[in-house]
């Protein structure tokens, strides 16, 4: 079991692999069918026909207000994973709020009107009395301020009921019950018996409805020790908060998704009231069903729950700031104690673009495997780094980050490796990898689907991020076309097009001296 | 008639219409399902083969689980070289870059390692390839070369890997609990120096390996799209001719005592401290075992709803990670409890988690606590049998750690008979607080420690450069 076990929020970074990882689901016939006629002289199914095949299972019900459920029916156990997708993340915030969204998630397991409490009705206005109170500076409050803080919670605590909500679910034997928020989107999953279908939509369209954020200021000190442990005290955290910072000026991917610290000290309920009317409602959520469930059958009693979601005329919130063309490299230093590490990221093109499917086959070919070009190269040939890797971060719905992170070796510097890697990487530049290479990172990553399409979970995942993202879950088999039409070549003029210095940013983590 | 049919087809429509109801008010109905593990089939040299057919996917995959490990090594670090060196190495004719490389062009992956107690080597491919996957797997297994040059590459890495002990606060805190728990120079705590790494040869690993590997006694989980009948097939030609041994496997070491109880604070300019406190536990076959498993729902292990989590970090705020509870192991396991919380609160988070621990043995929980949890352990037990894959490995397992036949068959009505009496045992058996051992690792002073937990405590001083070392008590 993991330290982390049952809390409840997960990452704030959003990988790339993950996504292509589960692009393709449960077209069996045809990946087999494609791989038993061998790596090289596979023929590619066309999109269309993977889409057909695919869209055999995927069942799409569009509710009366406009919330969207896919279903998928998968009959090895008596059990489903569910996932509700909300397309709010830290693209949405601006300095003053980082955190919000995230902050939303956790709150989003305190309860609801009628879970959680003892008594809405007299919980309530003690609530508001509660916020009113936190509202006042820290310098203005004096001792009455404390009296009447202590005695107004006081009153709450005696109202309030644990952690209910989640005892709900324990109750019924649900497992995996998290949630997690990224840039792009906020996602709740759980995994229930299959009898528990009807208790898992009465409790999930009760907290999209009708939440309480009760408990806010103890789980406001929560996500600060989330942001400890994630950021302050990990040299990874805070290499990749510098990373960010640095490699965007002014697209807000560039704010950590957990929060500034002075941010989060200050988020306030009506800020989180704003955030949660603003962007939970139905045209702009998905919810997913993998598992022993029929599509039919659900459809009636998913209009029942979900269907009493309220829709808005408001118009929902664009992120309308674009990151101005990089013009120069970027970097940034990080002293912290620990031993040395550096990424080195280069901004790239998301979905739509045809480039970002081919990023998928550059990862394999440059780091997935002991006998990847860098792998080999530096970990087991030059003994200069102790680990180097590529992905992608920190989303998909705005321009990322292509990155390649390494940790020298005694004998080596950040600096040292960081010259030598970027020499390796011009001369990829000149020679393209051969040809076997490619063919064996393409099916590399189609493995790796075929192994991801083994759990309901992973499913649902795809699912909902495509269609949450994209507006359809078919877009997953375009990429795979790309992916697949893929070549040395296109490897080559991907380097030489974004692996280039106006567009590098460096951060590098060095011990305290 | 007509009109009776309408009516009815009306009053259909409106109970199907009928109002939302709150999750409390729906009734669940219980789930029935058969616990059922894949039955094992046992070749002549003793290997037992566990097979789960899954026809969904064109893959196979399949782990081995074999004893020996850390426990039974001559020097330290040897298991953990013997492990991971057996597929690293590769084969004889069949040089290590070579190996990755045909791997890799596959989609495929081999792994092996050595825990503590058992080890294990696993593969994965397409069924297309399982026949030279396989037949590589059984080589690996069988007669690993054990590459000169693989294995200074692994000294290479594990030296590097000593050098960066320090970066992360909970791998300081880990080894430091562990050595403090089960005591120096014991088996059950295995912390290599660099010198110890620098001493493995070769012919260390072969020894090892000839010592551990073997047929009899070893379990096999297999699964994927081959027809059961092809699978043995294959199992048996890569497997078949393996020769048993005969030599009987080491006896487990015995224990040592553990440090003096106490706090230990190793001290680091870090806003956060990173808290473990426990001590040596529970054997893995006590007739306790399912009032343990309810003992831990209800105290620490089960996220949201445990004692821990909802004083801890809901109630009080003080933490985002905390958990607990005990961990059999095959001689000892371990009673742990685990949190991170801002420098400054650590000294009321560990007197509160403290109090919690005397709590639960002196008032035994509730019988609501323990039904609750019961209800929980008993609803999720379907998952743990969701694959056939997930079934083969747990029947392998359960076996390879001497768990009874009908161990999943009887397990939910043994959870069911746990009266909360038993559970409300578990902690005054098992939980020791004069035994704690509390481990802090952040910017907390001993003094303002003192001046909270009380000066009848005692408090000494950790170092860490790449292993703990204790150092001056504070107090006392």
């Amino acid at each position: 079991m993991s330290p982390d076990a049952g809390s409840s929020n997960i990452c704030s970074r959003v990988y790339k692999t993950n996504l292509v990882g589960n692009l393709f689901m449960q077209r069996l016939f045809i990946i087999l069918l494609l791989l038993s006629v061998g790596s090289l002289q596979a023929q590619e199914p066309s999109t269309l026909e993977l889409q057909r095949e695919f869209a055999k299972r995927v069942e799409e019900i569009t509710l009366s207000n406009g919330l969207r459920v896919l279903i998928y029916k998968r009959d090895v156990a008596p059990v489903f994973s569910g996932q509700i997708w909300i397309k709010v993340g830290g693209v949405d915030e601006v300095p003053g709020i980082t955190g919000l969204s995230h902050f939303l998630e956790h709150m989003a397991f305190k309860g609801t009107k009628q879970i959680g409490t003892e008594d809405y009705a007299a919980e309530e206005p003690l609530l508001r009395q509660l916020d009113e109170l936190m509202l006042t500076p820290e310098v203005a409050r004096d001792e009455t301020w404390q009296e009447r803080h202590d005695a107004t919670l006081g009153k709450l605590e005696k109202l309030w009921k644990g952690n209910e909500f989640s005892e709900l679910y324990k109750l019924q034997g649900a497992v995996g019950l998290n949630a997690g928020t990224g840039k792009d989107y906020t996602v709740y999953m759980v995994s229930l018996p299959t009898t528990a279908i009807e208790f898992w939509m009465a409790m999930e369209s009760e907290r999209l409805l009708n939440p309480v954020f009760r408990q806010f200021y103890k789980e406001r000190e929560v996500i600060q020790e989330e942001r400890r442990m994630r950021v302050d005290n990990s040299p990874e955290g805070k290499l990749y908060e510098a990373l960010l910072a640095t490699a965007y000026w002014s697209h807000p991917n560039r704010l950590p998704v957990v929060g500034w610290p002075a941010d989060m000290k200050n988020l306030s309920a009506r800020d989180m009231q704003e955030l949660y009317s603003h962007y939970y409602r139905p045209d702009n959520m998905v919810v997913t069903l993998v598992g022993d469930l029929d599509a039919e059958e659900l459809r009636i009693p998913l209009e029942k729950y979900f269907g009493r979601i309220p829709t808005s005329n408001a118009p929902l919130r664009e992120v309308y700031t674009t990151e101005p063309k990089q013009q120069g490299i970027r970097q940034a230093k990080v002293e912290h104690d620990a031993t040395p590490q550096f990424m080195l990221a280069f901004h790239k093109p998301v979905y739509p673009n045809k480039d970002d499917a081919q990023f998928a086959v550059l990862h394999e070919v440059l780091s997935g495997g002991r006998s990847s070009l860098l792998q080999r190269h530096f970990v087991q040939q030059e003994r200069t780094a102790v680990s180097i890797y590529t992905t992608e971060a920190p989303g998909e719905r705005f321009p990322s980050l292509f990155i390649v992170g390494a940790r020298p070796s005694q004998s080596s510097s950040n600096q040292e490796l960081k010259t030598s890697l970027l020499e390796y990487l011009e001369k990829l530049k000149e020679k393209a990898v051969s040809n076997e290479r490619v063919e064996a990172a393409k099916r590399r990553v189609r493995v790796g689907l075929l192994q991801s399409l083994q759990s309901n979970y992973g499913l649902a995942r795809l699912l909902g991020k495509n269609e949450l993202l994209y507006g359809d879950w078919r877009v997953a088999f375009e990429v795979y076309d790309d992916i697949l039409k893929t070549t040395a070549a296109d490897l080559q003029r991907l380097l030489q097009t974004y692996v280039v210095e106006d567009n590098q940013t460096y951060v590098h983590l060095e011990p305290i001296k | 008639m007509k009109h009776f049919f309408f009516c009815f087809f009306a009053l259909t429509l409106l109970s199907c219409a009928s109002l939302p109801k709150m999750p409390q008010d729906v009734r669940v109905e219980p789930l029935r399902f058969n616990p059922e593990l894949p039955d094992g089939i046992t070749l002549s040299n003793g290997l037992v083969v566990y097979y789960g057919y899954d026809s969904s996917l064109p893959l196979m995959s399949g782990e081995l689980y074999f004893r020996g490990g850390s426990l039974f090594e001559s020097q330290p670090g040897l298991a953990s070289a013997a492990g991971s060196q057996m597929r690293e190495g590769a084969l004889e004719d069949i040089a290590p870059d070579s190996l990755d490389s045909k791997l890799d062009s596959l989609g495929a992956s081999i792994e092996t390692s050595f825990g503590q107690e058992y080890g294990s080597a696993g593969f994965s491919c397409l069924a297309e390839d399982v026949d030279e996957v396989f037949a590589l797997f059984s080589r690996i297994v069988r007669e690993p070369a054990y590459d000169a040059k693989r294995l200074a590459l692994w000294k290479h890495m594990a030296t590097e890997s000593i050098r960066r002990r320090g970066d992360q606060p909970s791998t300081m805190a880990e080894l430091s609990f562990q050595k403090l728990v089960y005591g120096e120079d014991s088996a059950y705590n295995r912390i290599p120096t660099e010198s110890d790494i620098q001493s493995i040869e070769r012919e260390d690993l072969q020894k090892f390996h000839a010592r551990f590997l073997r047929p009899n006694g070893s379990r096999l989980a297999l699964s994927g799209s081959l027809p059961p009948k092809k699978a043995m097939e294959l199992v048996r030609k890569y497997f078949g001719n393996w020769k048993a041994v005969s030599e009987p496997l080491p006896e487990l070491p015995q224990l040592k005592p553990s440090a003096q109880p106490g706090v230990y604070i190793l001290k680091r300019p870090l806003n956060q401290a990173t808290i473990i406190m426990g001590h040596q536990g529970p054997p893995r076959h006590t007739k306790d075992r399912y009032a343990m498993t309810v003992y831990n729902q209800v105290f620490g292990w089960s996220g949201f709803s445990s004692v821990l989590f909802q004083e801890i970090r809901t109630k009080m705020g003080l933490a985002y990670s905390v958990y607990g509870g005990l961990m059999p192991g095959e001689r000892a396991g371990t009673f742990r409890v685990g949190m991170a919380t801002r420098s400054d609160e650590a000294p009321r988070a560990v007197t509160r988690v403290w109090e919690l621990i005397d709590e639960s043995r002196e008032r035994p929980y509730s019988e609501q606590q323990s039904q609750e949890a019961v209800t929980g352990i008993t609803k999720s037990f379907v998952f743990k049998f969701k694959t056939p894959a997930s079934r083969a490995e747990r029947a392998a397992l359960l076996a390879m750690l001497g768990y009874p036949p009908l161990y999943d068959k009887n397990y939910l009505s043994q959870i069911y008979s746990v009266s909360v009496d038993e559970v409300g045992e578990v902690p005054r058996r098992w939980v020791h607080p004069e035994k704690m051992i509390t481990v802090i690792v952040g910017n907390v002073d001993a003094e303002d420690l003192l001046k909270t937990i009380g000066e009848e405590t005692p408090v000494f001083e950790l170092e860490f450069d790449t292993e703990p070392r204790i150092g001056e008590r504070v107090n006392g």
